[in-house]
């Protein structure tokens, strides 16, 4: 009997009570509405800054939304906490929509048209969907409790809140079980086996033996039961970690297209001002947005660097401490009582000093965050601060600054030393009437560091071996930035930056090849910010393309385990990784060993964010650490792209004591090989 | 309670790398401009006066050409109040002396408490002026200061001025009186960027030589006391090892070029190893020279 | 014209005793005196040194005046200033000496101004000629200038004590005729006092204004080997610093590192010991005057920038070299 497949909506509890569920849905929506209402009024208003919403690169905004949001794509590279938190949201999201569709029923379609359509065939596979969302929230939320009470790992905190969250969600789910459970009990409707979750609450029930009348009054109380406590949750939803339901979609919206790879410029150098963020208020709106977006998922923690060298950073943490200073300064404001200065506004304190230093800016933090959440673009905002505002800063970082204004060079040796990488290799030089296809960008470490101007006159080597038509600048060349940008030098980044636009725009070549991908980042990635486009490409694509196009032709054999360490500024920022394996590949016998951490998920050496200029912040030695973790897959070879890491590793091999391990960069193993 | 810093902008020559034996192969590449550090470290330490002494103005004064101003806009974004240029197209011409009374007349009139000089300038190396300045100015002064502290009352100064082998002598100084500051007594500070800015619109004074109604019927480098007649490489130290690429001297940056660019040049001389008694003997020498042993 | 070419150097007193540096300036004031065809005074402002007119004498200065008062016992510039002007411009020689130490490179200049006579400091050289022209190093010794004096009268220079050496030959022993001055110093009101002394300490004294510098790396390899490291640095008075792995291993704190990421330091002479001369590390060494390394490596990049180079266990030559300096010693005391 098909169309006996339905139920009655408000069974044993009466349709009349409708008004009363409403009523209690206006009050739990009230609550949610003013709590969002509260929490808008701390995202816009702490931040003295003017925010917008952007709404430029929708699709990319959307299908960020859908297959990180909905699909859980960043939480889903882990498969415990990911598959865990993925029934949770689905389960409750298919929920919602069943509840909405009887809403749709009851309110609109049956009333207005007549039509109810929960019923038969679709029906069953209505309730069949439902109970299994359910059951695979029910089991989310058990691995949840299992996870965070039981086996929990370092980057959970065990807070208490949580728990009251977990156990609420539990709550929820197996009344709504139950109340099925004993309607069906019942009803006795043997069709009703559909709704396994449901059907088993009945069976346990009919084995109890319950009785018709107990089971209708325990169905009532339990039915209200559930109702007030879903509403709650909904009106609690604001005033809690919960708030992520909110806040964390919107972050993936609004944060899917910012690139990491490139940092926000300054754009009004004006005497008057204030640079970077020295109080909460300093941030933008939407960076405040940010910290209400965390939900201490703690991923950002276990793939920072920083934090596995056991420096003083937690990139999770500074979120949270960040979080809690804008609460703080937050309801300061709302209480009004003059806050400008006092506790939480004040920039002291804001982070420990150690703390901003210890990041490498390496980006893994912000890649690994399931709601594009950037922790390092905050630090760096801390920075500029600290370097622009108040000129504090360890001193050979000072000396580094002048090395650089006098001289051009992040080594401090001077322009009449530029050349000298070059001598005996004879290379052309492209100036005003001297033009050539590729401008070779050598960079700084290139140029002037005694192990990586061997790599440079190799390179450069390699492509007069492949006939290509390249020229180098020579004295014109002039450090790209990168250093000063990320050690908090904006001013300074942006004078290297517009000198080096201005001379390489009134040169004639078409494309710029660089050797350091951390050049090649600025070049291609952050020039752009200031009117220059040049077409950059990284060295080991143009290997490659001179490998695949026949001008170097692979000849040697190399029965060698070689490790390809990912070079953060090539694979994580510029999703560069495939190009140097392809090219390592192409040697015959050569077996390439994958580090545990690789490709985008890539662990830094330890160089990046100024940090060949800085001491070492307490704590293991980021290099160490990394050449251990290359060390497991026993390779002969550790090779890399980038010069940064060439020395971080010579340095690390040297340090372990590693015997007959050798350090070679991607194109001295290229020209073993010809 | 006005602080006056001289300071020198200067072309410092960090290389070699010219190939016309006449300019001593100092090629146009070969020089960048620069303030004396020492100079930087004298407005450190007025800057961490005032830091101590709010009402302190701070006036930095260069005698120069163009270049001039860089460095006093340097001055300006780390601090100093007002800067003063006195204007040299011929810059570079002048003796010790004559700066001297070039910097002391262009002051004479002004009701100052201290001056500060760096200890000397790493491009002439001379080490003069300062004290010149203080004897034309007849106020007394101290040289090589390595701590400074101004006591309560203002009326006098103490400081520390460093001799041989770290050692240093402890001093009390009347004021006005100048100091000339040596390494050691400070880290000078990088300039904030709203300093940067500020110093960039800020309004330096010029001044020009013949205003100051110097002491003298003409004026020019005829008057200098002492002439710098020529530049010349110096000779070789005696090596045993053999050179660095940094401090290459041209002629070898040349074989260097020719023989294809290996660093690993050789010196006259090399390396002492296995002989004992020579190894000892090298030594002995080093260490008379440097002064540990008596000679 | 060849009338009044004397020569006059001042000399100065450490410890009771003439410092080495003035013997030095002595022989070379003779040496020019001779070519100059003048005589050769030494001045002195201080205290009694035993022996002293025969010290000079035998150098070759056939003078000294010796200026004394219990005010002079310690360098008090305005009198010193005073007494050495004031007989100067009595005698009016063709040339004036001193060291260019602490005291020679202060009191000069304030002499010279008072005088208005030509000073040129820090020289290394000074030749006698039509003109006298006087050899300093400049552009941080990068080149040297030859300096004229273009105005009349006494000449000043000061010299790089650092290379006076004292001349080899056997002097014929000769006493000076010493002229004792002593000087009314009461109604000099001064606006410097003098009121102490400091005595740096090698093992506390910050790097980057050490004179000396003993600089250990990795090849100091342990604790155990840091004792004969510090047992050598005690002995020349050398403060200890070193690469950045001497740090990491926890043999130096932090504030002793030398490099690109630690100090620069610009010691006279540094003492590399277990070094490899890394980049990183050279960087902080750039200013440093004269560069001995001991590394058993041969092929060390460390010996490339180097002014002595010993290539040897420095367990072995360490020890040898701190034996030396004590039979050294021993023997000065000897004598
Ligand atoms: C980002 C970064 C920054 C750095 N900053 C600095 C810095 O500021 N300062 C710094 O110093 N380093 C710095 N380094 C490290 C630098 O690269 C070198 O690794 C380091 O300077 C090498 O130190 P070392 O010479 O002591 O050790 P090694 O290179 O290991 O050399 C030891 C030497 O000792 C010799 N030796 C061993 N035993 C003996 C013996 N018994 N007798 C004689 N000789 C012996 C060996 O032959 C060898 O040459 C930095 C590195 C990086 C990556
Ligand atoms: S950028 Fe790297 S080092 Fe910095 S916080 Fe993020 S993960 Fe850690
Ligand atoms: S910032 Fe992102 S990755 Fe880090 S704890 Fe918060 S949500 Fe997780």
């Amino acid at each position: 009997m098909e169309h006996m497949w339905t139920r009655e909506i408000f069974w044993n509890v009466g349709a009349d009570k409708k008004i009363v569920v409403y009523c209690l849905a206006v009050i739990a929506l009230g609550f949610f509405s003013y709590g969002i209402y509260r929490r808008y009024f701390l995202w816009r208003k702490v931040s003295r800054n003017k925010g917008r919403i952007s709404f430029d690169a929708l699709g990319k905004r959307v299908r960020s939304l859908i297959i990180d949001g909905l699909f859980q794509r960043r939480l889903l590279r882990e498969y415990y906490p990911g598959l865990m938190h993925a029934f949770i949201l689905w389960g409750f999201f298919v929920l919602f929509l069943g509840t909405l569709t009887i809403a749709l029923q009851e309110d609109i379609t049956s009333p207005l048209m007549g039509v109810s359509f929960l019923k038969g065939y679709f029906y069953l596979l209505y309730k069949l969907t439902l109970n299994i969302a359910g059951l695979l929230a029910m089991a989310g939320i058990l691995m949840a409790l299992v996870r965070r009470y039981i086996i929990r790992p370092d980057r959970l905190s065990r807070s208490a809140e949580q728990g009251v969250i977990l156990i609420w969600i539990l709550i929820i789910l197996v009344t709504g079980f139950m109340l099925e459970g004993l309607r069906i009990y019942s009803l006795k409707n043997s069709w009703e086996v559909w709704s396994i979750g449901g059907w088993i609450v009945s069976e346990i029930l009919s084995r109890l033996n319950a009785q018709d009348f107990s089971v209708l009054y325990l169905h009532k109380v339990l039915w209200w039961a559930h109702l007030i406590i879903s509403f709650g949750f909904l009106a609690y939803i604001p005033f809690s970690r919960l708030i992520h339901l909110v806040t964390s979609p919107a972050n993936i919206f609004i944060n899917a297209p910012t690139s990491q790879a490139v940092l926000s410029p300054i754009v009004n150098f004006d005497a008057s001002g204030s640079f970077g963020v020295s109080t909460v208020k300093d941030f933008t709106p939407r960076q405040i947005f940010d910290f209400d977006a965390c939900t201490q998922c703690g991923r950002c923690q276990d793939n920072c660097p920083a934090y596995i060298s056991e420096k003083p950073l937690s990139p999770k943490k500074v979120i949270e401490e960040l979080k809690a200073r804008w609460l703080e300064t937050g309801e300061l404001m709302k209480e009004g009582n003059g806050v400008e200065g006092k506790r939480g506004g004040e920039n002291d304190g804001l982070l420990d000093e150690d703390v901003i230093w210890s990041c490498t800016l390496c980006m893994a933090c912000a890649e690994s965050c399931p709601v594009y959440i950037s922790s390092f673009e905050k630090i760096m905002e801390l920075r500029r601060s600290l370097v622009l505002m108040k000129s504090t800063f360890f001193p050979e970082i000072a000396t580094f600054f002048r090395d650089v204004e006098t001289f051009g060079d992040t080594f401090g040796r001077g322009r009449a030393f530029r050349e000298d990488w070059a001598i005996g290799i004879d290379v052309k030089k492209i100036s005003d009437g001297n033009q050539a296809d590729i401008l070779y960008w050598v960079g700084c470490q290139g140029t002037f560091h005694d192990r990586n101007n061997l790599i440079a006159g190799t390179l450069a080597q390699l492509f007069k071996a492949a006939g290509a038509d390249f020229g180098i600048l020579g004295k014109e060349e002039y450090c790209c930035g990168d250093p000063m940008r990320r050690i908090g030098n904006e001013y300074l980044f942006q004078k290297t930056a517009q000198r080096n636009i201005e001379l390489l725009g009134r040169l004639n070549f078409n494309k710029i090849v660089t050797y350091c991908p951390h050049c090649f980042n600025t070049l291609k990635n952050e020039y752009p910010q200031f009117g220059a486009h040049f077409d950059v490409i990284h060295y080991t694509e143009f290997l490659r393309d001179l490998i695949r196009a026949g001008n170097l032709k692979i000849t040697k054999n190399m029965e060698k385990r070689v490790a390809y360490h990912d070079p953060c500024y090539l694979a994580r920022a510029n999703d560069i990784y495939n190009v140097p394996r392809e090219i390592l590949k192409s040697i015959p016998g050569m077996r390439l060993v994958e580090p545990e951490r690789a490709k985008r998920k890539t662990f830094c050496c330890g160089a990046g964010g100024g940090h060949m200029w800085m001491r070492e912040i307490p704590g293991k030695k980021m290099n160490e650490v990394r050449v251990k973790e290359i060390m497991n897959g026993q390779p002969e070879i550790i090779t890399t792209s980038c010069p940064y890491c060439l020395i971080m590793f010579e340095d690390g091999v040297k340090s372990l004591g590693l015997e007959g391990i050798k350090c070679l960069d991607v194109c001295e193993i290229i020209r073993d090989a010809l | 309670m006005k602080v006056i810093v001289f300071v020198k902008q200067i072309k410092y020559v960090y290389a070699q790398t010219g190939i016309d034996p006449k300019q001593n192969f100092i090629g146009p590449d070969d020089i960048v401009h620069i303030m004396n550090p020492l100079d930087e470290l004298a407005l450190e330490e007025t800057l961490r006066v005032k830091e101590k002494h709010r009402d302190t103005e701070i006036v930095v004064i260069s005698l120069g050409d163009g270049f001039a101003e860089d460095g006093l806009r340097k001055c300006l974004s780390m601090g100093a109040d007002r800067a003063i240029h006195i204007y040299d197209a011929d810059y570079g011409k002048l003796d010790a002396w004559m700066t001297a009374m070039v910097l002391a007349y262009s002051i004479r009139n002004q009701e100052f408490k201290l001056i500060f000089c760096g200890r000397r300038a790493i491009d002439d190396n001379g080490g003069l002026v300062g004290p010149y300045i203080a004897e034309i100015l007849r106020i007394p002064h101290v040289s090589r200061v390595v701590k400074l502290e101004i006591d309560g009352g203002r009326s006098k100064v103490l400081v520390h001025r460093a001799v041989e082998r770290g050692n240093r002598e402890v001093m009390e100084c009347t004021v006005p009186a100048l100091f000339t500051i040596e390494k050691g007594i400070n880290i000078p500070r990088y300039p904030t960027l709203p300093g940067i800015l500020r110093a960039q619109k800020q309004v330096i004074q010029r001044m020009e030589i013949r205003d100051l109604e110097l002491p003298l019927k003409s004026f020019g480098p005829a008057l200098n006391l002492t002439e710098t007649i020529s530049l010349s490489n110096p000779k070789p130290k005696k090596r045993s090892g053999g050179l660095a690429d940094a401090t290459v001297s041209a002629s070898d940056r040349l074989r260097l070029m020719m023989g294809g660019g290996d660093t690993e040049t050789k010196g006259d001389s090399t390396l002492v190893e296995g002989s004992t008694d020579n190894v000892l003997s090298e030594i002995e020498r080093v260490f008379r020279e440097s002064g540990i042993l008596p000679e | 014209m060849t009338m009044h070419r004397d020569v006059w150097v001042l000399l100065e007193a450490e410890d009771k005793k003439i410092k080495s540096s003035s013997v030095a300036l002595i022989d070379e004031g003779r040496r020019l005196a001779v070519q100059l065809g003048g005589g050769l005074t030494a001045v002195f402002l201080g205290q009694t040194v035993e022996g002293m007119d025969h010290l000079v004498g035998t150098h070759g200065a056939s003078n000294l005046y010796f200026i004394h008062d219990e005010t002079l016992h310690q360098y008090a510039p305005e009198l010193y200033e005073r007494l050495l002007t004031q007989l100067l411009l009595g005698k009016k020689p063709y040339l004036v000496m001193a060291a260019a130490t602490s005291l020679g490179s202060d009191l000069m200049p304030r002499v010279a101004a008072k005088l208005k006579a030509p000073l040129v400091s820090n020289c290394v050289e000074i030749r006698v000629g039509e003109d006298m022209k006087f050899i300093k190093p400049v552009q941080n010794g990068r080149l040297h200038a030859t300096v004229v004096c273009k105005a009349p009268g006494t000449k000043m220079a000061t010299v790089d004590p650092d290379v006076l050496t004292i001349a080899k030959e056997e002097n014929q022993p000769k006493i000076a005729e010493v002229t004792e001055m002593r000087p009314d110093t009461e109604g000099d009101r001064l606006s410097i006092r003098v009121t102490g002394f400091l005595k740096a300490d090698h093992r506390t004294i910050d790097i980057s204004e050490a004179e000396i510098i003993v600089a250990i790396g990795r090849g100091v390899g342990s604790e155990e080997n840091f004792k004969i490291i510090q047992e050598f640095a005690d002995r020349i008075g050398a403060a200890i610093g070193g690469t950045r792995p001497a740090v990491d291993a926890g043999i130096l704190p932090f504030e002793r590192q030398i490099g690109q990421t630690g100090k620069a330091v610009s010691p006279k002479l540094i003492i590399m010991c277990g070094i490899s001369g890394a980049m990183e590390f050279t960087k902080g060494i750039e200013n440093a005057r004269t560069k001995v390394a001991i590394n058993m490596d041969r092929q060390s990049r460390v010996f490339k920038s180097v002014d002595l180079g010993i290539v040897d266990d420095l367990n072995r030559v360490i020890p040898q070299i701190i034996e030396h300096i004590d039979a050294m010693a021993d023997e000065e005391k000897g004598q």
